[in-house]
């Protein structure tokens, strides 16, 4: 019994000893920040690096500190929150907005220093360079009383919407919800396969009649924005027992005609042609959009596709990545920073141009990038439009467009201030309503 | 130093698998009995079993997607494992009674297509399928699908506890069958196929149980559509439902035991292991 013991003691010290050295090599303090996969420009190599080692040595210049980022990938907002509940040590995250809101609800969060806000710093970039409509957006949602923006500093935003191919669609059917059960697209079109943006999808069928209501007297005049607003967020966020059997019968009866649930094959799918309707997030629309036209590529390929992007007429969901600071996080200084150095215009294009979403940040930089990004797809001879940017850039940012675009990349990036009115956010879903939603997700494919 | 040495036992063997086993399997069966039976703040309830038993929505339990996802996988299983079985009978059977001098040979037949990554090979045959045109056509086809991927990747595991039982049969008892008159069809029915059942019930219960939770071969195969036991526990842990996906658990575990000891699988694997037959 003594031999094994012996040895495994001594094994066990040449592994601490091992484990010290590591640590005596590097022992600048951590930020340990966590982010989606494929979320943030890595850098080309040779001029530049991955943003998150660019802030070490930003953060050293302005602070005279040695810091390490250490950069970790979780998959999904869900694996995200089972880590943090678990017990994971985090210094920032970058959850989606109804994860923040279920976060700081279970007071996993603290808030962002006010020094954060000051736009007097000059390095307080996210305060100086947020736009407008996100800001507006922040502090108009709440979380227990308080708003988002007290606890989440802007990443990157969108929509969801349809991605397709207009050649093979009949164009109207994208601004409708019942795309899904149209037995024109039957296994052609796919779904997301995740309970909350197929909930979204039920909840808007089945609202249908109600939604249009609410449009006509919004167009009309009847009702205010605010109004408007506050009664899409109702009806999408209805989690009542009694509505979410009517939305599993609509989503029951979608199934059927579904391709499929993805969550990134569909990506792959659009673009080799398998399916021609795919439910997506704006900003994986836009590399879908791309891709399919070989913008990628240093030559301009043989085929190009050109798919466009809609957004139902009806009601869409506006979604958000934000950064927010864990209650556990021991150098809130270089968090703040972290999130101001991502925000400085120049790394949020940088961003922008790796990752294909759009950015909370807004500037001259930013405008003149998308500018010039917007300035390839115009032809001579084709029509141009002026399209009105002012509601996300300040007064007077309206970009000239090749026409096609507001269809295209141009719509998926920025949409225009009236389809935002009829977008609103997701709420999480109390404890209750989540073990429903679950059953409930489970049981639509069953037949 | 007129000190004895240490006795060596045969049983320390045992101990990095006693470790293992502590920490592996036994640690997290006591989690999940422990989320199984506390709610979200970590008091104790029965409560969770009272919700998986209670139906969902308007729906009574026998209408629940909790219900229908039992019977789903068991009849995914059960036709899995009777499919696999009437394939892996005769290959044992001809393989272990084949004159071939090297059957290893026949045998790496069988198992080298273990050796490929199995999420790779479960996307080929979906990538086969597509192109057959039966991938995604209907639910139908979707409950096919799945069990053909189930018996893809489950075969070997069926052959190989069969073929170890039949290639030990004592050749001389069916000689004997032979002398006394008995036909090749009867002294295959009253000496080998007894004789083979501990390989019967190992490689039953080496498929049954894995394909009642496999999902990634059930979502490959029907994008999505099809749900199994397996997918809904793993749902309920990504979606913040970990006590009901314990519940969900423990439920499969003891549904298995059961099935199990009403086989007799237990009495067949010792039966197995007294005469050192069995391979798993």
């Amino acid at each position: 019994m003594k031999k094994p013991l012996l040895f495994g003691l001594v094994a066990a010290i040449a592994a601490t000893g091992t484990i010290t050295v590591i640590a005596t090599q590097d022992d600048r303090p951590v930020l340990k920040v966590a982010n989606w996969a494929e979320y943030i420009d890595m850098g080309d190599d040779e001029t530049t690096k991955a943003l998150y080692l660019e802030f070490e040595e930003w953060y050293k210049e302005q602070t005279g500190k040695e810091i390490r980022v250490e950069y970790c990938i979780a998959d999904d907002n869900e694996t995200l929150y089972n880590m943090i509940k678990m017990g994971d040590h985090f210094d920032l995250v970058c959850p989606s907005e109804y994860m923040i809101m279920k976060l700081a609800a279970e007071g996993r969060l603290q808030k962002l220093p006010l020094s954060f806000f000051d736009t007097s710093v000059e390095t307080n970039y996210y305060a100086k360079y947020v736009s407008p409509y996100i800001s507006h957006t922040f502090e108009n949602n709440s979380i227990k009383g308080s708003s988002w923006s007290e606890y989440a500093a802007g990443y990157m935003w969108g929509t969801t919407g349809f991605v397709y191919n207009p050649k093979l669609v009949n164009e109207e059917d994208m601004t409708s919800w019942n795309v899904f059960t149209n037995p024109a697209y039957k296994k052609k079109t796919t779904a997301k396969n995740n309970v909350r943006d197929t909930y979204f999808v039920g909840l808007a069928m089945y609202y249908e009649e109600q939604l249009k209501a609410l449009k006509t007297q919004y167009t009309s005049g009847l009702l205010a924005y605010g109004d408007y607003q506050k009664e899409l967020s109702r009806l999408m966020n209805d989690t009542d027992e009694k509505t979410m059997n009517n939305v599993k019968k609509e989503l029951k009866s979608i199934t059927d005609n579904l391709y499929g649930f993805e969550t990134d094959e569909g990506k792959n799918d659009m673009i080799a042609g398998k399916i021609t309707v795919n439910y997506q997030w704006s900003g994986d629309a836009v590399y879908i959009m791309d891709e399919a036209q070989g913008l990628y590529e240093e030559e301009p390929i043989d085929n190009p596709v050109f798919l466009n992007y809609a957004i139902p007429e009806t009601v869409s969901n506006l979604w958000f990545d934000g950064w927010v600071i864990p209650k556990d996080c021991k150098n809130v200084e270089a968090a703040t920073m972290f999130i101001n150095f991502l925000s400085m215009p120049e790394n949020a294009v940088r961003n922008m141009d790796y990752i294909g979403y759009t950015s909370c940040i807004a500037g001259d930089t930013v405008f003149e990038w998308f500018v010039e990004k917007q300035a390839q797809f115009i032809e001579e001879g084709k029509k141009t439009i002026e399209y009105d940017l002012s509601y996300y850039f300040g007064d007077g940012y309206v970009l000239t467009a090749a026409e096609e675009q507001l269809k295209r990349q141009l719509f998926a990036q920025y949409p225009d201030e009236e389809t935002l009115s009829r977008c609103v956010a997701m709420q999480y879903f109390d404890r209750d309503a989540n073990t429903r939603a679950n059953l409930m997700w489970s049981d639509i494919t069953f037949f | 130093m007129t000190k004895a040495r240490p006795h060596f036992s045969r049983k320390l063997l045992a101990i990095p698998y006693a470790v293992f086993l502590a920490i592996f399997v036994i640690a997290p069966l006591l989690i999940i009995v422990y989320y199984a039976f506390t709610d979200a703040d970590g008091g104790f309830t029965f409560k969770n079993i009272a919700t998986f038993f209670s139906g969902s929505g308007s729906d009574s339990f026998f209408a629940s997607a909790q219900f229908k996802t039992i019977l789903q996988s068991l009849f995914i299983s059960f036709m899995s494992t009777l499919l696999c079985l009437l394939i892996s009978y005769p290959v044992a059977y001809i393989i272990a009674n084949c004159k071939l001098k090297n059957k290893t040979w026949l045998l790496m037949l069988f198992i080298v297509p273990t050796w490929v990554n199995f999420v790779l090979r479960i996307n080929a045959l979906k990538e086969l399928l597509e192109w057959i045109g039966i991938y995604n056509k209907s639910n139908g086809w979707n409950l096919f699908n799945t069990i053909l991927g189930m018996v893809y990747d489950f075969l070997p595991f069926m052959i190989l506890p069969i073929y170890t039982t039949i290639i030990k049969i004592d050749k001389s008892y069916l000689e004997a069958a032979r002398d006394l008159g008995a036909s090749g069809a009867k002294s295959f029915v009253k000496i080998t196929l007894p004789l083979s059942k501990a390989g019967i019930m190992s490689g039953v219960s080496m498929v049954f149980l894995p394909s009642m939770t496999n999902y990634v071969v059930s979502n490959y195969m029907t994008f999505n559509h099809t749900k199994i036991i397996g997918s809904f526990i793993d749902e309920c842990f990504k979606n913040d439902l970990w006590n009901m996906g314990s519940v969900t658990a423990l439920l499969l575990l003891t549904l298995m035991f059961l099935m199990t000891w009403a086989t007799g699988g237990f009495n067949a694997q010792e039966d197995a292991n007294r005469r050192g037959t069995s391979l798993w």
